[in-house]
């Protein structure tokens, strides 16, 4: 009697908690930094037009310079979301005066809203121009 | 020793694990439902005029196309367009022009038959310069689009110049198919 007793009792099984945190926070901080990526550069309240002929961008030069062009005409650089064409002049002398001649190749990307009327784009063409820098790409999406 | 191992026993935490992997599926399902998907990016490139380097002279003549912001979106436009033009058939042409946003030249073209036209100037000639000028009000995405169908037609050498208000000065333009 006393034997079916112990063997009737269950047997409770150990299981290591701690890796699993650990697998829950990696988790957690590879999503969040995956999702931080790029934000600084890319305005979300651009809407970019579709070209699905264009060349895609394979590698980005770390050195290029992006600036937004916004439905309004308000115009974003970089980290920074309202610059002014001076700012815009002043941060391309500033890498002009870093990179000296091989500045000339630096991309200079337009991210331009679909809906923005031309002479706010215009606007930013003429800043580039006064720093005699005359390669500019104007950045799109593939396809929706 | 048996009163050891009840002492041990009393001290350790039981841990709930159930909630624990609750809350892990939770956050991958939130993580994933809120992943945007990656929409590839595109450049296009134009040449913006260095007025320190003059224009060489060139074989071919220049392609020149405007872009500009579709007019007629007021009554008094098109009544300022078909002022003093009786013509009936010169009516419809202004009023056809109206709907393109594109001039070749001097001339109004459809979109559509845009693609075509740049794909007939490409295989006579691959190395033209197609010198684009866009209207102070035209959308950005008429500049996009144009500089598309220019990529789709193989044509590489863009020059975005600087305009004034574009007004189509000839009859629209017709593609023919070679």
């Amino acid at each position: 009697m006393g034997k079916d007793r112990k063997s009737k009792v269950p047997e409770t099984a150990e299981v290591p908690i701690s890796s699993m945190i650990d697998v829950v926070f990696l988790l957690i901080i590879f999503f969040v930094v995956t999702a931080a990526i790029d934000k600084e550069i890319e305005d979300e309240k651009v809407i970019l037009s579709q070209a699905p002929n264009g060349r895609p961008v394979k590698k980005k030069d770390p050195r290029s310079i992006t600036i937004n062009v916004r439905q309004d005409g308000t115009l974003g650089l970089g980290a920074h979301s309202h610059v002014t064409e001076a700012d815009i002049i002043n941060q391309l002398n500033i890498m002009k005066a870093q990179y000296g001649p091989q500045a000339i190749d630096i991309p200079i990307i337009v991210r331009g809203d679909y809906n923005a009327q031309h002479h706010h784009i215009q606007r930013t063409i003429d800043a580039i121009q006064k720093t005699e820098l005359y390669k500019v790409r104007f950045n799109a999406q593939k396809e929706d | 020793m048996a009163k050891r191992k009840a002492k041990l026993e009393e001290g350790a935490v039981s841990v709930p694990l159930s909630s624990m992997i609750d809350v892990v599926f939770l956050l991958l399902i939130y993580f994933i439902v809120t992943q945007k998907p990656v929409i590839e990016d595109v450049h296009l490139m134009v040449d913006l005029p260095a007025p320190s380097n003059p224009p060489k002279e060139e074989q071919m003549k220049p392609l020149n196309i405007d872009v500009y912001k579709q007019p007629g979106d007021n009554v008094e436009d098109i009544d300022k367009l078909l002022k003093g033009e009786k013509n009936e058939r010169r009516q419809k042409q202004i009023l056809e022009g109206l709907r393109m946003y594109y001039a070749v030249n001097g001339s109004p073209i459809e979109s559509k038959r845009l693609l075509e036209y740049l794909q007939n100037v490409a295989k006579s000639a691959p190395d033209t310069t197609v010198v684009i000028t866009c209207g102070p009000n035209a959308k950005h995405r008429k500049l996009i689009y144009l500089l598309d169908m220019c990529s789709k037609a193989e044509l590489t050498k863009l020059n975005l110049a600087k305009g004034n208000d574009i007004t189509f000065r000839q009859d629209p333009i017709e593609v023919r198919t070679q």
